[in-house]
């Protein structure tokens, strides 16, 4: 298992049909992968049902002397084995350290639904860029 | 009208003001279409390159730093593998430059050296330590992409091609161009380089001050 591959979160990000901008997990629970200058958080679940489009955050926290970088193409691989989404998820900056992907997905059955691929992402500071592809694992409730 | 007008001003300053703005400003750069500013910098062997000594010749500038992973990713998977090496067999003169200053990322002479051998780097890397070179230039970025035609004039500015990851994997509109080769293609053939200016991603130049 690689080193950043995280632990199934039972927790996940999912809002069918939701539009309100997600929240962070509160910063003392573990994340879903990081090292020293960034996180990678799902926000609070939400209700998701089979058969419904549903979405997972993952919420990027640069942390430090870092800072978002706003200029990549910020994306969610998902492996070929797990849960299908659509397309590569969407990006949104928040403030400078802080970013929302957003991937959307239509869990066929109840039950945990699992979503496992590579987030792309970039962070900087003023004397480096950091390109990092951790692996994220998720277990979505789905009812 | 005026709470028309003041209302209006308001959503202006607002829009102004948003990030997503600043996101969508223009690409620009100071030599595009001017004569490319000379300069004489040492390779990594010491040895003096004078830009006025390819008069005649098209040359290509690659701002350089083996530290910037989106430069590594360029030149071992993204739109710089064997990119100089075949417009070098055409004629091109291809100079990668390294504006970073002294202890700052991917500075270190032994590093770039390192990384010519290991990327196959058939070209010059010139040692542009006080960044005179790169601030003449308006390099901001590595990669940052100058290309000189023939008369002196610097004919494109921007980035290596418009996939910002530097794997090539990620293009804007979903069909990867390498503005570079675009540019090079159009001084072949005598026409206007379409695409003259686009906006550089990648690691900010390590400038010193």
């Amino acid at each position: 298992m690689a080193r950043e591959l995280t632990a199934i979160a039972l927790a996940m990000a999912c809002a069918c049909g939701r539009s309100d901008p997600p929240s962070a997990t509160p910063p003392e629970a573990k994340p879903l992968a990081g090292k020293a200058f960034y996180r990678v958080d799902a926000a609070p679940a939400a209700a998701c049902a089979h058969g419904a489009i549903c979405e997972a955050h993952l919420v990027l926290t640069a942390l430090g002397t870092y800072h978002v970088n706003k200029d990549y193409p910020f994306k969610f691989v998902a492996d070929a084995a797990a849960t299908p989404v659509d397309g590569e998820g969407r990006f949104a900056l928040g403030d400078a350290r802080h970013g929302t992907l957003t991937v959307t997905f239509t869990p066929a059955a109840q039950g945990p639904a699992r979503l496992v691929g590579t987030f792309k992402l970039s962070v900087c500071n003023d004397d480096t860029c950091e390109i990092e592809t951790p692996r994220i694992e998720l277990a979505v409730p789905v009812s | 009208m005026r709470i028309t007008t003041a209302l209006l001003t308001v959503a202006a300053l607002a829009f102004a003001g948003s990030p997503s703005r600043a996101d969508r400003s223009e690409a620009t750069s100071p030599v595009i279409g001017k004569t490319a500013p000379d300069f004489t910098l040492k390779d990594l062997t010491g040895k003096e390159v004078k830009l006025a000594s390819f008069k005649g010749k098209v040359v290509v500038l690659e701002w350089f730093n083996p530290g910037c992973p989106f430069v590594k990713r360029s030149h071992t998977v993204g739109s710089l593998v064997d990119t100089a090496k075949r417009h070098m067999k055409d004629g091109v003169v291809w100079l990668a430059v390294n504006s970073g200053s002294a202890g700052k990322q991917g500075a270190d002479a032994a590093m770039n050296g390192e990384a010519a051998r290991s990327w196959s780097i058939p070209n010059p890397i010139l040692r542009d330590e006080t960044g005179s070179v790169g601030k003449a230039y308006g390099a901001t970025n590595t990669p940052n992409m100058f290309v000189i035609d023939k008369t002196g004039t610097v004919v494109y500015a921007g980035a290596i091609d418009n996939s910002p990851d530097g794997e090539g994997k990620s293009p804007q509109g979903g069909k990867l161009i390498n503005y570079v080769d675009a540019a090079l293609d159009d001084v072949a053939t005598g026409r206007a380089v379409k695409t003259a200016v686009t906006r550089p991603y990648g690691c900010s130049v390590k400038y010193g001050s």
